[in-house]
């Protein structure tokens, strides 16, 4: 998500609901963490024909692969 | 405070029923006695039935009289999490848009629970519409946990898990879609199982794709009983599977010996766990190597992944369900809460469909992992978290941390059940979890009974009611 231009990203919230200012810099934080979890996810989907493999996938809460 | 057949679970109550020992009035009467006493104090309901809860249970006692044969859970009291419909029974979802909501149809889950003869005491508290984290804001400020009433019952069947740790119901229902059930089993002493996808209908309920109906109860055998009413095919649910269902109140006494149980210790030791976490695991796995089972190490990935899909899925079908009315009521809904749903609004069709085939991919490497381990299920904490308040930190609880053990079978489906574990800080409890093999809920069942009968924990009750 693009939060350098701020006035353009309040005008799209808005357009979903009545939000105050005060909700939009807690919705900016929560946007941040959904931005990981979804790159993340399209890192993990794979070309055709080719199984997502969970064998080699992280093993550890913080998501590191310690082998 | 007297000790009266409050204290005894579900299945021994109803047996007093059955057999004319006490009356289903008598059994709802001691139950509103401690709710009058004690709810005041732990904000456990937000709508108590007495009148309805004296009704059902006179009409019982007549069909004993006459000599009627009474369903297997005739009498028995329930909380009902009150994101669940109940007919003419207001359902208000904690929240001021519903405040005044009065369904004219239960949900599928309550007419069988009604036909097995159980009486519905109460709505049960929650985080607003089981979602985000619990505010003094909300409609009606969250619940308070009977085992150390400064701290807060965590949610977000929040007011289930207190109420049947206090002896307010013999058993409730919650919603458990990242761990809602059995995370406040966990920390309620109880035992909870999330059972496979599927098994028990959400039909005439809002609920998300892989959220779960969970009865929160005192022991291993009352949870069995609940399952055994609450599951069966429902026609009308195309989530609904039809199979048989298995008698597990027959069935849950076995011999567990030789059973190979999977240890991920190192996924496990991954998490901030509590030092009090961990000295509970570790008590868990010592009482199911007594009971003979077999502990195995076993390598467990992409629970990260898995939690992240789950919640995405979440979070979009959260924002697909309240789409219309965050825009025409913005005001209405809690400030934590409407920012929460607010977030599914920037995810896109393809970020559902990506969490929804990585979710697919976990459920087959989990099934794949346990039969070719030959294991009957696997074992964790059920939350990193001993301390109520801990788990409610607005950076971790975005980061879903709390939700590490628990939230992955949520996507993949298979059955889940919380124990209870021990004690940490404060006195607040502690849970372990076992997950197993889609559709073998009854093999949970089973060690969680062998573990129930060892352990005692179910035997012990809050300070409070003594």
């Amino acid at each position: 998500m693009d939060f350098v231009n701020d006035e353009k990203f309040a005008a799209k919230v808005r357009n979903f609901a009545a939000v105050t200012n005060e909700d939009i810099e807690q919705l900016k934080e929560l946007l941040k963490g959904l931005d990981i979890s979804t790159e993340l996810m399209e890192n993990l989907i794979q070309p055709f024909g080719r199984e997502i493999d969970f064998t080699n996938m992280s093993s550890s809460v913080d998501g590191e692969n310690n082998g | 405070m007297v000790e009266s057949f409050n204290f005894l679970p579900l299945s021994e109550q109803v047996n007093l029923i059955h057999n004319g020992a006490v009356s289903a009035e008598e059994n709802v009467k001691a139950h509103l006695n401690l709710i009058n006493s004690l709810n005041p104090r732990l904000n456990s309901f937000i709508t108590i039935d007495s009148k309805g809860a004296l009704e059902q249970a006179r009409k019982l006692d007549k069909l004993r009289l006459k000599g009627e044969v009474l369903g297997p859970l005739a009498g028995v009291i329930l909380g009902i999490k009150d994101s669940i419909p109940t007919k003419n029974l207001k359902t208000t979802n904690n929240s001021r848009l519903l405040e005044k909501w009065i369904p004219n149809n239960d949900a599928s889950v309550i007419k069988k629970l009604r036909n097995a003869g159980a009486i519905i005491i109460g709505k049960t508290n929650l985080n607003e519409f089981g979602w985000s984290r619990p505010s003094e804001l909300d409609l009606i400020a969250p619940p308070w946990s009977p085992w150390n009433t400064d701290r807060m019952s965590v949610g977000s069947s929040s007011g289930s898990g207190a109420a049947t740790a206090a002896r307010m119901v013999g058993a409730a229902l919650g919603t458990d879609g990242g761990g809602s059930a059995r995370l406040p089993a966990g920390a309620n002493n109880l035992y909870s199982i999330k059972p496979t996808h599927g098994l028990v209908s959400r039909f005439g309920m809002d609920h998300n794709q892989h959220s779960e109906i969970s009865p929160l109860c005192r022991t291993a055998i009352d949870v069995a009983m609940m399952l055994e009413a609450m599951a069966g095919y429902e026609p009308k649910d195309d989530m609904s599977w039809p199979q048989k269902i298995p008698k597990y109140t027959n069935m849950i006494k076995t011999d567990i010996s030789g059973w190979r149980i999977g240890v991920p210790y190192k996924f496990v030791n991954s998490a901030p766990n509590e030092p009090e976490v961990k000295e509970a695991y570790d008590k868990f796995l010592l009482i199911l190597e007594e009971l003979g089972c077999e502990l195995v190490e076993i390598d467990l990935r992409g629970m990260l992944e898995a939690r992240t899909a789950n919640f995405i899925q979440l979070n979009s079908e959260a924002y697909q369900r309240h789409q219309k009315t965050l825009r025409s009521n913005w005001e209405d809904y809690g400030k934590i809460t409407r920012v929460y749903l607010l977030q599914g609004a920037f995810l896109s069709a393809n970020d559902m469909l990506n969490a929804a085939e990585i979710g697919r991919a976990f459920k087959n490497y989990f099934s794949d992992m346990l039969s070719e381990n030959n294991l009957k299920a696997i074992a964790t904490p059920t939350s990193p978290f001993a301390t109520a308040e801990r788990s409610r930190l607005p950076h971790e609880h975005s980061r879903g941390i709390n939700a590490c053990f628990t939230a992955p079978f949520n996507i993949s489906g298979h059955p889940s059940m919380s124990l209870p574990a021990g004690f940490g800080e404060s006195d607040i409890p502690v849970g372990a979890m076992l997950t197993g093999g889609l559709h073998d809920d009854l093999s949970l069942l089973q060690l969680a009974f062998a573990y129930d009968q060892r352990s005692n924990l179910s035997n012990l009750i809050p300070e409070l009611l003594k």
